[in-house]
């Protein structure tokens, strides 16, 4: 090994701890590459295995071909595999003209087809085949050459099916969904490549800026500035060589772990399973990133190191190059701290360069965390404006009362209600069960004899803001309790039925007494929501199913919907419904577990949380070996210049209140430039999420909160360990040590 | 033969009032196998003049010719290569690599020119300076005396036109001062090596076969012994 690679590993091992966390810091950003690469492969496995359980695992298919002939195909150098099925014939399409449109036009699925692995041994006559070339990229070049083959043999024209959606899973064919993960990546990518050049820079000029002296008077001695250049290079080699392969390995266990995670909170949600899969490609892809992203880390450095004039180097006097002025220290400092403050300022206005860099990181960390974590929770209220405050576990439609009592009685359901909305009125009037219906009214205070004349009324409305806000306000002003409202009866219902000779559908008009309006006693207006309408925005009345004017509007019993909640284990009673429904005792019949559907939207919730949080920790954990290298080799530096100042009288207490003096200044820094760019960032979010949804700006506290109190300990503890590092030293002995 | 020319050669410090002429309109050569001395109070300026001798610094105006070379107009490798096969610098504090043992610190000019090292030569000046049982000691293993006599060897390894000692017996006592000097004198005799030396110590410079006096920046005197 040359002497100056020599000197390059020496001094790698002599900072132990900085060479440990930077590659430490350049193992997450390739750990990061590859997981992200490799996350886009396992859901594209997934979504070819799905096509493939769907249509077969096959790129074409040819079309009755003669038996005779099938050679031409197996024989075929690109052909991996193939399977046959015999074909259908036009009876056994029968007269169903779907299955002959979905036979003439579009891809086959499996469940039209028996894949035959294997021919008969008398096979005769036509079969189809299908085949999986071993170049996919060539599909067609290969078909044609088969079909040429098939032609000359006078085997005639044969005709093909390509399986389109597997060539564009698998990437042949350009597919929207599959470029937009993959575009997706290469921006995440970029922004891990970029983030991490930045933050892993900083310690290659640490690490030159020590040795500055050194590399001054191997200069002096006559080292070019281009070996010089190659020694920093040389440098960032080895931590590449260390750093990288460990980010691999780290890389393929985090997504392992993330598909196996994936797989449990996607459970049931899913036709197939995500697949861990890393094709070779993305080993060389990861590799070549990371190193990029080494090597431009170190090129910086490198060539402001080749540049310094030898005398400079060994003085070390180009990182003092400092006015004067710019040192000036506010009045108010020396005021409130004494010296230390004015030394702790004037350090950081010195070593501002190296500084800057510390503080860039711990802005980019809270200002993702504060705008990703704003991003989740309104994520969080829009998830739970559609399920969320939903009470209710199990809502079934389309059946009738009776078959609701048995429901209840079989199930020992205890809350529950069952509705029908009336289509006879000009407003909105719902039928409650009876039993509910008392026990609400009770709920809201009122006690009536005749339940059965009750009327509760929610006479809150949605209006549309321009802004496309929403704002709740009383749909009839006027109105009072015990006030009887107008309401129109519309006259007629209609209902669409479907003539199956014809496919034509038609409309069967009901009419009613239209002998005017009726008038409604309204009981109470009220507030609040009775079971299952909790995330209903509108006017809606509601009455018990037997309310004394119900002849009047038309609600029949099988128009009535069951809402239930509190059930332990919806499961047995969906198997249930399941039953009734094969039954065929309802012509239509609904029904939906909502506990399920909520749990898994807050699993999908929680799959996007450990996504992107997954992503802020792993960029801030980047970020903190950055600071760590940054603080302690700045610290490190300085030793002598704090033993000067413990020399000359400074006490511990003094020196640790001037060092928890700088930490403050450049958390505060970091903290004020950081937070309103996360701030500005929500905000952001908000006003292009702000449409869809009727909510205000949520401030996110939390975030802010986390942000300062996880940024100050972070700072605190390093700088704490600096410190101890710089006492455990001897205070002439290092004053000395500089001038060896 | 005039193995060193100097011509007009500046170096300034600072703009406008604040600016400090290091180095002012210098000129002198030096013959080959010349001992010379400069002295000065510091501040004068006589570093800074060595620093510019030796090519680890660039002036302000000005040449300077080694062995008829105009040593600014090289490129920064070319230079730096320039220095390792034809500049010896011997520093006040040493600067050895303290990862180095004596042989690596000593042989490091031409391990980084790639060359194999001669190892005659390199038994020889471990002869003479006294540091054969030291071979594979490293620099904080060493006295001051003895780390001074290293970076003596790696000046003289590659056989230099020039060398050039900054203040080389500043930071040891009187006796290893005296040993050092005398190898010096013994490397201007044995090798006729070109040796141009800083001291404040006009006792030292006597010893010396030319000594320059250095004062603001310029050269008030030039004497032979």
């Amino acid at each position: 090994m040359k002497v100056l690679e020599k000197l390059t590993i020496a001094s790698l091992r002599e900072n132990k701890r900085r060479t440990l966390v930077t590659v430490l810091g350049v193992m997450l950003s390739s750990a990061l590459i590859l997981a992200v690469v490799g996350m886009v492969t396992s859901i594209q496995k997934m979504m070819i295995d799905w096509t493939v359980a769907d249509t077969g695992d096959y790129h074409d298919m040819y079309e009755e071909v003669p038996v005779e002939d099938l050679k031409y195909i197996e024989e075929n150098a690109h052909v991996e595999k193939y399977y046959y099925s015999t074909p259908l014939t036009e009876n056994e399409l029968g007269d169903d003209y779907e299955t002959y449109q979905e036979y003439q036009h579009a891809a086959y699925t499996k469940s039209q087809y028996q894949p035959l692995a294997t021919l008969p041994a008398d096979a005769k006559g036509k079969y189809n085949i299908y085949v999986r070339y071993d170049q996919p990229k060539d599909y067609a070049t290969i078909r044609d050459g088969i079909l040429d083959a098939l032609e000359s043999s006078g085997a005639g024209y044969i005709n093909t099916r390509t399986n389109s959606e597997l060539l564009r899973y698998e990437g042949v064919m350009g597919d929207s969904t599959l470029s937009a993960l993959y575009h997706m990546a290469a921006i995440v990518i970029g922004i891990i490549v970029v983030t991490s050049i930045f933050v892993i820079r900083n310690s290659f000029s640490i690490s030159a800026t020590e040795r500055a002296r050194q590399f001054g008077m191997l200069s002096s001695i006559g080292a070019t500035p281009r070996q010089i250049r190659h020694n920093v290079l040389f440098e960032g080699l080895v931590i590449a060589v260390l750093g990288i392969p460990l980010g691999i390995i780290l890389g393929v266990i985090a997504v392992l772990i993330l598909v196996a995670v994936m797989n449990i909170l996607l459970s049931g949600m899913m036709v197939a399973d995500v697949t861990f899969s890393m094709p070779f490609w993305i080993f060389p892809v990861t590799i070549g990133l990371s190193f990029v992203t080494v090597i431009l880390s170190s090129l910086l450095p490198a060539i402001r190191t080749g540049k310094l004039a030898p005398i400079d180097a060994i003085r070390g006097s180009n990182d003092t190059k400092i006015k004067s002025k710019k040192l000036h220290t506010p009045g108010f400092i020396r005021g409130i701290w004494g010296v230390g403050g004015v030394l702790a300022y004037k350090n950081l206005k010195r070593s501002r360069k190296k500084y800057r860099t510390t503080v860039i990181s711990i802005v980019l960390s809270v200002a993702t965390f504060v705008g990703l974590s704003s991003f989740l929770s309104y994520g969080m209220k829009a998830s739970s404006t559609i399920y969320g405050n939903s009470s209710i576990d199990l809502a079934v439609a389309g059946a009738d009362t009776d078959f609701y009592r048995e429901l209840v009685e079989k199930f020992d359901l205890k809350d529950y209600a069952y509705y029908a909305r009336t289509n006879a009125l000009d407003i909105g009037l719902a039928l409650v069960n009876h039993e509910y219906f008392e026990d609400f009214a009770q709920s809201v205070g009122v006690n009536a004899k005749d339940y059965n004349k009750v009327m509760l009324m929610n006479d809150w409305t949605m209006v549309a803001e321009e802004t496309g806000q929403y704002r709740v306000e009383r749909a009839h002003p006027d109105l009072r309790d015990g006030d009887e409202i107008d309401v129109e009866l519309i006259g007629w219902s209609s209902e669409e039925t479907l003539n199956l000779d014809t496919g034509e559908s038609q409309h069967n008009y009901k009419t009613y007494d239209t002998s005017g309006n009726i008038k409604l006693p309204v009981t109470k207006l009220i507030d609040e929501k009775p079971l299952g309408f909790e995330n209903y925005y509108g006017t809606l009345s509601f009455v018990s199913e037997d309310y004394y004017q119900r002849d009047r509007l038309d609600v029949d019993n099988d128009t009535f919907q069951l809402f239930a909640a509190n059930i332990d284990d919806v499961k047995p009673i969906i198997a249930y419904l399941d039953e009734v429904e094969a039954s065929g005792r309802f012509e239509r019949i609904f029904y939906d577990d909502v506990k399920e559907t909520q749990a898994q939207s807050r699993r999908i919730y929680l799959l996007i949380s450990i996504f992107l949080y997954g992503f802020v920790a792993v960029v801030t954990l980047i970020g903190v070996t950055n600071i760590f290298n940054t603080i302690t080799t700045n610290i490190a530096l300085r030793a002598k210049e704090f033993a000067m100042l413990r020399s000359v009288g400074m006490t511990d207490r003094e020196f640790k209140r001037m060092v928890r003096l700088e930490s403050l200044m450049y958390v505060s820094k970091a903290l004020i430039i950081g937070l309103p760019i996360g701030l500005l960032l929500s905000y952001g979010i908000y006003k292009s999420l702000a449409e869809a949804m009727d909510f205000g700006y949520i401030f996110p506290w939390s975030a802010v909160i986390i942000s300062i109190v996880a940024v100050s300990i972070l700072i605190g503890i390093i700088m704490r360990y600096s410190v101890k590092q710089v006492e455990k030293q001897n205070i002439i002995e290092t004053i000395r040590d500089e001038n060896i | 033969m005039k193995i060193l020319e100097v011509e007009n050669l500046v170096k300034t410090y600072g703009k406008g009032e604040n600016k400090v002429h290091a180095v002012d309109h210098v000129s002198f050569s030096v013959e080959e196998g010349e001992f010379v001395a400069i002295v000065g109070a510091s501040g004068s300026g006589k570093s800074t003049l060595l620093h510019l001798l030796g090519g680890v610094d660039r002036p302000t105006s000005g040449k300077v010719l080694i062995n008829g070379e105009d040593i600014y107009k090289l490129s920064d490798d070319a230079l730096a290569i320039f220095r390792r096969r034809q500049v010896g610098i011997i520093y006040q504090f040493y600067n050895l690599i303290p990862i180095l043992n004596v042989v690596e610190n000593i042989t490091l000019p031409c391990d980084l020119d790639g060359k194999r090292v001669d190892k005659k030569r390199l038994k020889n000046l471990l002869d003479t300076l006294g540091l054969n049982d030291r071979k594979s000691h490293l620099p904080n293993q060493l006295s001051g005396g003895q780390q001074q006599r290293v970076s003596i060897g790696r000046a003289l390894i590659n056989d230099p036109a020039i060398i050039l000692a900054d203040e080389p017996t500043g930071n040891l006592d009187s006796k290893s001062g005296e040993e050092i000097l005398t190898l010096m004198k013994l490397s201007n005799q044995k090798y006729h090596q070109t040796i141009i030396m800083i001291t404040h110590d006009l006792e030292i410079a006597s010893q010396a076969d030319r000594v320059i006096t250095f004062e603001d920046g310029k050269i008030i005197k030039d004497e032979r012994a």
